[in-house]
């Protein structure tokens, strides 16, 4: 998070400046980034440069806090990645042998190492493994920091489904590791 | 903001909200460390791969989106488009409200500004209009047409059947030649028995009778009568004339 200087940076990248987009873009991009390819890797990287371009062309209209900034940037990119996998349903391409490299699901031991020390890719791989909607709240409370208000405004819910959400992810997520590690010892 | 929290809700609830917030006291409760920690690795910092990822498009996607040039051309496009949406809109409402007030339909001040302007119908002229329509709902009587119109009774029309004056092509008994100066082309398209006269639909009496009928329907002085039948050569009726 940026932080105190978070308005006068969004003001100057809003009046042209690239040093302070760059430095709003590094701040939010890998949590956008994770939350996609959570969400859908095949298109995660499409579908967050659509949605950068979306915010750069609006960047001026915004005006808030920094959490509404990142509440409003993942809103396009949800809305993008909606659009995304319409497109795709209707041309589905499934690309499985990469996918599976690159975020570690369906191989064996994706889950026997992530005890001790998780990395982030086998972190965000069992985030992965949850129910669609029960991971994308995880990743939002999460990764990208909102609070339950901003998420259920993300995701167009209540903030009490939010939560209930949000709750049945974690709790399936420790019932999970307790399960690994029972199996270890 | 207040979140309304479901019922049922468990202190274990409580302390996984406090795990995302990342308000948890530590020592974190043993059962929840595996869980924190993953959370941890789930939302570490971005390496620097993640964060240089797309950058450069990005920034040349902000470089365009903040050049002036680009600014007044997306300021210009969204002007000329709005106007175009605008004056096509107010074509068609243009259009619409024409032929409603031409249709007679219009609210009778309406239509009454539409009688001044435009020359639609007034509102008292579309009022009796439909009025007439409710009266007559087939709609109204066919016009009178000498050429297909039937005329059971026998009525005399004027005029050549074919409207061309020319004689009709079949003979009729019925010829001129009576020194009343009506000619008398015969019909022989039409079921009317006999309409008689001009092709323009108008008996032209003259002042100097004329046995004869002439091609166009319109009866000619002639000097002197004669006994012959008319223009189409058949001869005449009233017995004085003679077939040729």
């Amino acid at each position: 998070m940026i932080g105190r200087d978070f308005d006068s940076v969004l003001a100057r990248a809003s009046a042209g400046s690239s040093d302070d987009f760059a430095r709003l873009y590094r701040d939010v991009h890998p949590a956008l980034i994770r939350y996609l390819n959570v969400m859908a890797y095949e298109q995660a990287d499409d579908v967050a440069a659509e949605a950068w371009l979306a915010a750069v062309t609006s960047l001026s209209t915004f005006s808030g806090t920094e959490t509404s900034f990142r509440s409003w940037l993942f809103t396009i990119a949800r809305n993008k990645l909606i659009d995304a996998q319409r497109k795709a349903s209707r041309r589905p391409t499934t690309p499985l042998t990469e996918a599976h490299d690159r975020t570690g699901r369906g191989a064996a031991d994706a889950a026997d190492q992530v005890v001790e020390a998780f990395s982030t890719e086998r972190a965000l791989a069992l985030i992965a493994d949850l129910p669609k909607d029960q991971a994308e709240a995880v990743m939002l409370r999460v990764v990208v920091g909102l609070d339950v208000a901003d998420v259920a405004e993300v995701m167009d819910r209540s903030p009490g489904a939010v939560r209930v959400l949000a709750h049945r992810g974690l709790k399936r997520l420790a019932q999970r590791l307790a399960d690994e590690e029972n199996h270890e010892v | 903001m207040d979140i309304e929290r479901p019922e049922g809700e468990t202190p274990e609830d409580s302390r996984l909200d406090a795990l995302m917030d990342g308000t948890t006291a530590d020592p974190v409760e043993a059962a929840l460390v595996p869980l924190k920690r993953l959370l941890e690795a789930a939302a570490a910092p971005g390496s620097p791969t993640e964060q240089q990822d797309g950058l450069v498009a990005a920034l040349r996607a902000h470089g365009q989106a903040s050049s002036p040039t680009v600014a007044a051309r997306v300021t210009k496009q969204g002007t000329r488009k709005r106007w175009t949406i605008g004056a096509a809109s107010a074509a068609v409402l243009l259009l619409g409200t024409a032929t409603s007030a031409y249709a007679g339909v219009l609210p009778a001040p309406l239509q009454d500004f539409a009688h001044a302007t435009i020359g639609a119908p007034s509102a008292a002229e579309a009022a009796a209009e439909n009025s007439r329509d409710q009266r007559n709902p087939n709609g109204p009587a066919p016009a009178t047409d000498s050429t297909i119109a039937p005329n059971p009774g026998g009525i005399t029309l004027p005029g050549n059947p074919d409207g061309t004056g020319r004689p009709a092509t079949t003979p009729t008994p019925e010829a001129n030649g009576n020194g009343t100066g009506v000619a008398k082309p015969k019909p022989t398209l039409s079921p009317s028995p006999s309409p008689k006269g001009n092709s323009n639909g108008v008996n032209k009496p003259k002042s100097t009778p004329s046995p004869k009928g002439n091609s166009n329907g319109v009866n000619k002085p002639k000097p002197t009568p004669t006994p012959k039948g008319n223009a189409n050569g058949v001869g005449n009726t009233n017995g004085n004339g003679s077939r040729p």
